[in-house]
């Protein structure tokens, strides 16, 4: 093993130098920097999310009202059309606007041939008989 | 080395050390008992206070009918109520609110000031209703969101349809009776709160969505439903009676197309006459008079032992074991056909053709054509009358019996009967509901017996008897322009069970009133509806039987139900 030579010592106060381990001012590395940055980055987005998710709630919660009160008002027109459609109604109406059931009526009987050679009879004469329209019973 | 004394400050020290040291363990301990032991509970306790569970009501399904209109359905409806001690001025509250929800404002005042955290102000109000109080901005006021079951036709069907109590629940007629399949299922929300009771987003939160009711779908005609109901209410002013029953039922189906009483309610305001809400078609028994007639005399042709042109000596009176029978106008003994005993309505006839057919047989027919049983309609309350066996008959019971006395039936029971000769003689189990709906919309309809009781030749002979009492007999009043119709008149005399007669010792009496009916199918050729009209005590003069009582109203019920079927007039 060879033998190193000590450093040279500074005559007169007892100080010597030791090559090497110069103290320089503490610096981030860029990596550390980028880390420090995506946690920064990393926590407000954490806070954004839960903001986005809380407003989002909150919007969803408007718009189940809103749903619940176009339900509400759906169930009112429905509502409304069943009155509407109410035969009572309807009677009242008609009778307020004079209307009134129909009194005995009246059935006329056609004279009804019963062969079609009757039929053929008819209309040789051109006669047109209700019934011949409708077919011989 | 010397024995260390203790000093005052040393003792002191101890003391101040050993007190200190007991607080940290008492600390300690309570420590893992909160962390360790109760933590789990704790945790629960808190949750609890935070969570708030609210069940979610289900939709009750509608009640449509036959052509989908709505006759009973669900909204959403506001209530409102109150925590009396968020009240700083109770009587200015109810001074404000009294008008806008119709209660006295000394009540709601009373209401506010008592000593508790809730109060209900209003109950199921409409939107429009509520949005005018919310607007007021009163102080203690909370809103809530409540189903509320509202009939759009008011006292249409009423009696069919029932009606639901304050929580929703089916209490009388098809929404008692279809309660499971109409209340579907309830649901469930937790969520947790904040103080101040709102949700805390992002927290706990699981919701149990309800199950909408399923939706029914009636065999009854709104329109006819209505005219029958005004016939009704016509006939009870008319007549003067206590009561009208209407039954309207398609021969082919067994379906009931109408079924009115008079007089009846509104569900949606019920009042507090109890007696209004049952189904007396269905729930109330009669003694049926003449119009059991019909199945004495279809019970004898069918069995071959008389034809309509069979011949009867018949007198007035007839003596049988202890009691004598009298037809109801005097006359001579003369020969009458069966036909003649039916188109006059003659009990001394019938007891004659009763005299060849026996009990056994007699009772045979009465089941038969479904009397004594349920009818199995989908009713609640529904009585099956009574026909006691044949074998506990007394010696003049078979006599009463095949004129329509010693048993009892309900008006539905008597028009299925004439349903049966219109349908060839197959009868039917009647049906009000006609099929239960899915959320999809699938239809399941419901299982219907049925049970031959005539030949088709005994129908049609049947038919052709009740047409002559329509055309020539008692039922005249019946006849329907431009249709051919058959019917029977019934005039029953009302068996009173309090009324003592005079020398008896035990109650029950024939009293005064009487039950006067009309039943008849048309057209008579080729039948689609029968049609029963019963009034209950009708006190007006000359207007007892059921020949004056009833015949009218028939005959305008059926020609409004023909027309709304479209059946074309009868071929002359």
């Amino acid at each position: 093993m060879a033998a190193r030579t000590a450093p040279a010592r500074a005559p007169g106060t007892g100080l010597r130098v030791i090559p090497g381990r110069s103290r320089s001012p503490a610096r981030l590395s860029i990596r550390q920097l980028g880390l420090l940055l995506l946690a920064v980055a990393m926590f407000f987005a954490l806070i954004y999310s839960r903001i986005f998710l809380d407003s989002a709630a909150f919007e969803l919660t408007r718009l189940e009202g809103l749903i619940s009160e176009q339900e509400s008002r759906f169930d009112e027109l429905r509502l409304e059309v069943a009155q509407l459609e109410s035969p009572q109604r309807i009677y009242a109406e008609a009778q307020a606007m004079g209307m009134v059931l129909p009194e005995e009526g009246r059935t006329v009987y056609a004279p009804m041939p019963v062969t079609t050679d009757e039929i053929g009879e008819l209309a040789s004469i051109g006669s047109t008989p209700l019934l011949a329209t409708v077919g011989a019973r | 080395m010397g024995r260390r004394r203790w000093r005052p400050q040393h003792l002191r020290l101890f003391f101040v050390g050993a007190f200190f040291l007991a607080a940290w363990a008492v600390i300690g301990v309570k420590l893992v008992f909160v962390q360790g032991v109760q933590a789990q509970t704790l945790e629960d306790q808190a949750l609890d206070q935070r969570l708030r569970t609210v069940t979610l009501e289900a939709d009750r399904g509608t009640i449509f009918d036959r052509d989908g209109r709505e006759l009973a359905l669900t909204i959403e409806a506001t209530t409102i109520y109150a925590n009396p001690r968020e009240i700083s001025d109770p009587a200015l509250t109810a001074a404000a609110l009294s008008g806008l929800i119709g209660r006295p404002v000394g009540e709601l005042q009373a209401d506010l000031e008592k000593d508790t955290s809730f109060v209900y102000v209003a109950r199921k109000l409409l939107r429009e209703e509520a949005d005018a109080i919310r607007e007021l901005d009163l102080d203690g006021l909370h809103f809530i969101a409540e189903p509320k079951r509202v009939y759009p036709s008011g006292d249409l069907a009423a009696q069919v349809l029932g009606f639901v109590g304050t929580d929703n629940g089916g209490l009388e007629g098809v929404e008692q009776m279809y309660e499971d399949v109409l209340s579907g299922e309830p649901g469930q929300l937790v969520f947790e709160r904040s103080g101040r009771g709102r949700m805390i987003p992002q927290g706990e939160y699981e919701v149990r969505e309800a199950v909408r009711g399923q939706d029914l779908a009636l065999t009854i005609d709104g329109e006819l439903q209505f005219f029958a109901q005004q016939e009704a209410m016509a006939t009870l002013e008319e007549t003067g009676a206590k009561a009208v029953h209407i039954v309207v039922l398609d021969v082919t189906t067994f379906e009931v197309l109408a079924m009115a009483s008079a007089p009846t309610f509104d569900p949606n305001n019920i009042g507090s006459n109890a007696d209004l809400f049952r189904n007396r078609v269905v729930t109330d028994t009669f003694e049926p008079g003449s119009t059991q007639k019909l199945i004495t005399v279809a019970a004898a042709i069918e069995e071959g032992i008389v034809a309509p042109e069979t011949m009867f000596e018949v007198p007035d009176s007839i003596k049988v074991f202890d009691r004598e029978y009298f037809d109801f106008t005097e006359h001579d003994t003369e020969d009458m056909t069966v036909a003649d005993i039916v188109a006059r309505s003659s009990n001394v006839g019938t007891i004659l053709v009763w005299q060849e057919l026996g009990d056994p047989l007699l009772y045979r027919y009465l089941q038969g054509f479904g009397l004594g049983t349920y009818s199995g309609i989908d009713f609640p309350g529904e009585v099956p009358g009574l026909v006691r066996p044949a074998e506990e008959w007394c010696e003049s019971c078979g006599a009463s019996t095949s004129i329509g006395y010693r048993v009892s039936v309900t008006p539905l029971q008597m028009t299925s009967v004439f349903a049966t000769v219109g349908n060839d003689g197959v009868w039917m189990q009647p049906q009000v509901v006609d099929a239960v709906i899915d959320e999809d919309g699938t239809r399941a309809s419901l299982n219907q017996p049925n049970q031959r009781v005539l030949s088709v030749e005994t129908a049609e002979i049947m038919r052709s008897l009740l047409t002559g009492v329509v055309e020539t007999g008692t039922g005249q009043l019946a006849q329907v322009p431009g249709y051919s119709v058959g019917g029977k008149t019934g005039t029953t005399e009302k068996f009173e069970p309090d009324l003592l007669c005079p020398g008896a010792t035990v109650p029950g009496c024939y009293g005064d009133d009487v039950v006067a009916s009309f039943i008849g199918v048309g057209p008579s050729e080729d039948p689609r509806l029968a049609i029963g009209v019963f009034v209950d005590s009708p006190r007006a003069e000359k207007k007892r039987t059921g020949g004056v009582a009833a015949a009218p109203a028939f005959s305008r019920v059926m020609r409004f139900a023909l027309h709304q079927l479209g059946v074309p007039p009868s071929a002359r």
